[in-house]
């Protein structure tokens, strides 16, 4: 198991209890950067496909790294992909022990500035929960 | 106009290393960190693909590209491999699979394989387990009604890579692609 099994119920706990973003965000999904699920919730009633999606998540944030790198920017946070149905954001939440990946997927009509904070709200509870 | 040739096989098969053994430009890499080390020990793993580029004597330039070999990744090997004219199809064949995994691949790669546009590099063989390996390889091109050329190879060794796409160059005759151009 790549994390603890108690990280996970907590992990899981976050996801679920996490009402204050409900009218924002239709989906976060965790995942290692390697692409192997974690967890993942869905608050609208629209689900994704989570093991296909933590694939595609790591490949993006692998490429957004890439980029990053060839573009003479260090330390990429993570990749924003835009659409006329909202965003999709993905972070990197870096432990001595796992590198993850925290994928957002927000609703259509969310200001971007909006989008942004929460996620950056929800990689810190994670990451403060990895620390620990 | 640079040909594209593609590096596909397993996880731990060696692409990152054969790109990186043989690029004139420093290649460009997606690794992450490896958290299932059940399928390979080795610290990272390629996440979305590796690119590099080789240029040949004549003046005409490869382009190289590798695959995540890891299956969940399998969505994006249509993506890299998109426009290739050529592949390279590596086995660490110290691992108990890899005649499953020539087989699996071959067949997920397999318009390559079928024009003749393939060649496979095969890993981490003793010298005492060649004969075997050569035999299991024939056997399976002939069940699949295929006639690839196979080469034992490392490949962190640029002098066996090259052996490689020298192989395909001709075999592919990619360089009758070039020189049509
Ligand atoms: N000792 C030894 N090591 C080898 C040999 N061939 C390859 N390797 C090592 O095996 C590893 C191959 O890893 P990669 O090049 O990352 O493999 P890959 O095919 O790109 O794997 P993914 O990207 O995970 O699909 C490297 O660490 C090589 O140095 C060999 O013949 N002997
Ligand atoms: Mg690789």
């Amino acid at each position: 198991m790549i994390l603890p099994a108690a990280t996970i119920e907590k992990i899981k706990e976050i996801l679920n209890y996490s009402t204050d973003i409900r009218d924002e965000i239709e989906s976060l999904l965790l995942c290692t950067s390697d692409g192997h699920e974690i967890a993942c919730a869905s608050y609208r009633g629209l689900k994704i496909e989570e093991a296909k999606v933590s694939a595609m998540a790591a490949s993006f944030a692998g490429l957004s790294l890439t980029i990053a790198d060839c573009c003479n920017k260090q330390d990429a946070l993570g990749g924003i992909v835009e659409t006329k149905d909202g965003l999709i954001i993905c972070g990197l939440i870096k432990t001595p022990e796992v590198d993850l990946v925290l994928l957002g997927v927000f609703a259509k009509g969310v200001q971007h500035g909006l989008a942004l904070w929460n996620f950056r709200n929800q990689l810190n509870k994670f990451r403060s929960l990895l620390k620990s | 106009m640079a040909i594209k040739v593609i590096f596909v096989g397993p996880m731990g098969a060696g692409k990152t290393t054969a790109i990186a053994a043989i690029s004139d430009i420093p290649p460009v890499a997606t690794e992450a960190r490896n958290h299932d080390k059940t399928m390979h020990v080795k610290a990272t793993t390629t996440v979305a693909m590796d690119y590099g580029e080789l240029s040949l004597d004549d003046g005409n330039k490869l382009s190289l590209y590798g695959i995540p070999g890891q299956r969940q990744f399998s969505f994006i090997w249509p993506i890299v491999s998109k426009g290739a004219l050529g592949g390279i199809l590596l086995l660490d064949c110290s691992m108990s699979d890899w005649a499953e995994q020539f087989k699996f691949y071959i067949d997920s790669f397999r318009s390559l394989a079928n024009s003749g546009a393939m060649v496979v590099g095969l890993n981490r063989v003793e010298e005492d387990d060649k004969e075997t390996v050569s035999g299991v390889i024939q056997d399976c091109c002939e069940n699949l009604e295929l006639a690839l050329p196979y080469f034992f190879m490392d490949p962190r060794d640029p002098q066996d890579v090259n052996l490689l796409l020298e192989a395909l160059v001709i075999n592919a005759e990619l360089d009758h692609i070039l020189q049509g151009e």
